[in-house]
């Protein structure tokens, strides 16, 4: 699953108030119906977190972190990691520092398949990786995902990856949830619209949710539902940026102009 | 608390707090206060909080499968350690000094000298009673240090600061009342049963000010935003 939003919606904030990083000001976690705080430790070992890289203890060796790190699990798989290091191309004599960024978030995601966690948290683990270390983790996510037992959520800013992996996208704004549904079930609900300017009345923009004009030429976005039509322009499903950025943008419109 | 106690030993354990923790061993130093052999310990423990910060351990530690209050507990365990390992390699020094190098010391003096040398060597023995303002001047260290750090891990400065003092001023309370108080110095019965009480109290206090200290901390942590 997908999670979206902007800068400041608060998609790091949940992901921390889940691992009890921070203290929600209202409402409860639940995990499997049961709120997490029952058995934090429990829990802790069922769901793996991650922010993007690991970046803690620099001058120590992949091999001591991962020796430390191991001792807290009691399902501690160490063939299964043997594996995903072999696999990912980590050298455990390495120290942390030297691992580059997508090695970095690579061992983080081994520590977390490897001690059983049944949910990965991953916040932004595709930031600040090269396109082609992207593609990879993107592909490495649907192998964990494809055996049935594992579930990924991860935050993103980089709206591909979601249209190359996720199923679906939970999306929020100042906090809130504004949708959690599939993919094509939430891109199916927006269109987009691109054509000449001329042909926007007050009442077709009044309809849509956000729109932008350049040269004479607009492109738009609606909801699939309001049935719109705008005579001379070329109608298409809406992608998920489109969608997030007449989402956000949209209500600056309403804002009065400065 | 096993896996947390090995994991502050392999991750936050740095060289400069073992070399402190050994410089109990200063209580061998003829002529000396032997209490003040325990104030480099202070200092020593204070460099374990800045390195965890750079090492971003918090973050670390919280991330493992432990309570969040598991983190102030992780630390204290590793404090404690530390300064139970400090004293306990001091003991055998402390024995060495007492039974072995003031007797010598005073054997040394001229005969007229030797009442005065061996009560100036008695006022700052290493014996039960300076042991027990040792564990009483490491109590009052946790109690400043711990919970007010976890209040703001991210600053280290003023709890360390104050905390070494803390514990300095308490151990120059007991250099200053083992001087002063006979019964603090001599061996018999009465001595004995004034130094043995003095380091059972110490002892006592000891633990109680470490569990309050950790309770407290965990307290104050558990509303700080990692």
């Amino acid at each position: 699953m997908g999670f979206i939003g902007r800068n400041g919606a608060g998609k790091t904030t949940t992901l921390k108030c889940i691992y009890n990083l921070i203290s929600p000001t209202s409402g409860a976690i639940l995990y499997r119906g049961r709120p997490i705080l029952e058995d934090e430790a429990f829990f802790k070992s069922e769901i793996g977190l991650l922010f993007g890289e690991i970046d803690y203890y620099p001058n120590k060796t992949v091999k001591v972190m991962t020796e430390v790190t191991a001792r807290f699990y009691p399902n501690w798989d160490r063939k299964a990691y043997l594996e995903y290091i072999s696999d990912f191309g980590i050298v455990e004599s390495k120290k942390i520092k030297e691992l580059s960024t997508g090695m970095k978030v690579k061992y983080g995601l081994a520590l977390a398949l490897s001690h059983g966690a049944k949910v990965l948290l991953l916040d932004e683990p595709t930031s600040g990786l090269d396109p082609v270390s992207r593609d990879e983790l993107l592909d490495i996510f649907i192998k964990i995902v494809s055996d049935g037992t594992h579930a990924i959520l991860f935050s993103t800013h980089v709206i591909s990856d979601l249209e190359k992996c996720a199923d679906d996208i939970t999306y929020i704004q100042k906090g809130k949830i504004l949708v959690s549904e599939t993919v094509p079930s939430f891109e199916k609900e927006y269109v987009h619209f691109e054509g000449e300017a001329i042909s926007l009345t007050p009442e077709i923009r009044s309809r849509l949710i956000h729109v932008r004009e350049h040269n004479g030429r607009f492109e738009a976005v609606g909801t699939t539902a309001d049935g719109l039509e705008i005579p001379g322009s070329m109608k298409s499903q809406a992608s998920l940026e489109e969608i997030m950025i007449a989402l956000e943008r949209g209500k600056e419109d309403e804002k009065p102009a400065l | 608390m096993k896996n947390l106690l090995y994991k502050e030993l392999k991750l936050c354990l740095n060289p400069q707090i073992i070399i402190f923790s050994f410089l109990s061993l200063l209580v061998l130093i003829p002529s000396w206060p032997s209490a003040v052999a325990f104030v480099y310990l202070f200092s020593g423990i204070s460099t374990i909080f800045p390195r965890a910060l750079a090492d971003k351990d918090i973050v670390y530690s919280a991330m493992l499968p432990v309570r969040k209050a598991d983190v102030v507990k992780g630390k204290v365990l590793l404090v404690t350690t530390v300064e139970l390992f400090s004293i306990l390699i001091s003991i055998p020094a402390a024995a060495l000094k007492i039974l072995i190098i003031d007797p010598a010391l005073i054997a040394s003096t001229e005969a007229s000298d030797q009442a005065t040398q061996q009560a100036y060597l008695s006022s700052i023995a290493p014996n039960f009673a300076c042991y027990g303002f040792v564990f009483i001047a490491m109590g009052v260290f946790a109690l400043v240090l711990f919970p007010w750090y976890y209040r703001n891990p991210a600053k280290i400065n003023w709890p360390g600061v104050v905390s070494i003092l803390a514990g300095i001023f308490t151990l120059g309370i007991g250099i200053g009342l083992q001087s002063f108080i006979t019964q603090l110095q001599t061996y018999d019965a009465i001595g004995l049963v004034v130094q043995l009480s003095v380091l059972v109290f110490g002892l006592a206090f000891f633990a109680i000010a470490t569990i309050i200290a950790e309770k407290k901390a965990e307290k104050n942590f558990a509303k700080v935003d990692i």
